[in-house]
């Protein structure tokens, strides 16, 4: 599964932590800071969720920026 | 800041500039999004932001375009509440500050123990659960007797007429 690669500029530390604690339970998610993004790798993903996982996560640090920046 | 659309990958891209659209202003459109697509931003140089909106199920050409304009208007509406909010800050926090403040006890108003419509025998030892005024004792207890007499008096009326 591709990484995922989100703006360090954008998506605060806490919003992509809440979003891995979110989702845990559909995969393994490791996050890295590399440079100006967050890199998300997900592995051991759940086969009903994956084709939509990454997205589905993205879009979840994004809600978190805002209920709980 | 017109969408660019790439029906390839499904999405529509939206470039804003965060000195007309602050950062809360590209956030809260962004939010009301996420229900009808997958969104992603992300920052670029010269205080810009790049929305990128990439339908939940494949979308043609004309659909993707619509959900780029309407980003467009969602922003425009996000940026009027936002000039709003700041402009009636200060009046809000006001207005809270009265509210909570009125709504605090104090010493001069009677609290219900001390309540001046009480008989005073009551008043210093009233618990919820005694009902010294009869309130809830039944209707017809009360005033089940009074009954005949105010029929008797609508007779004795309509002699006299």
């Amino acid at each position: 599964m591709p990484a995922l690669r989100l703006d360090a500029g954008v998506y605060s530390e806490a919003a992509v932590a809440r979003a891995r604690s979110a989702f845990s339970h559909l995969a393994s998610i490791e996050v890295r800071k590399a440079g100006r993004s967050r890199t998300v790798r997900f592995s051991s993903v759940d086969p009903g969720a994956a084709d939509r996982l990454a997205d589905e996560f993205a879009n979840y640090a994004l809600s978190c920026l805002l209920v709980a920046p | 800041m017109d969408p660019k659309v790439d029906s390839k990958s499904n999405t529509a891209g939206i470039l804003l500039d965060e000195t007309v659209f602050p950062r809360p202003v590209g956030l809260a459109a962004a939010y009301r999004f996420l229900e009808r697509c997958y969104v992603r931003l992300e920052q670029r140089p010269r205080r810009r932001l790049h929305v990128r909106l990439k339908g939940k199920e494949k979308l043609d050409e004309c659909a993707l375009l619509a959900l780029g304009e309407e980003f467009g208007n969602e922003l425009v509406h996000q940026l009027m509440r936002h000039q709003v909010a700041e402009r009636t800050e200060q009046l809000r926090s006001i207005i809270v500050g009265r509210a909570l403040l009125s709504a605090e006890p104090t010493q001069a108003e009677p609290t219900q123990a001390q309540d001046a419509s009480l008989p005073p025998e009551f008043a210093s030892t009233l618990d919820y659960l005694e009902d010294p005024l009869g309130i809830a004792v039944p209707w017809e207890e009360k005033h089940g007797d009074k009954r005949k007499p105010a029929k008797t008096k609508t007779k004795t009326k309509s002699k006299s007429k």
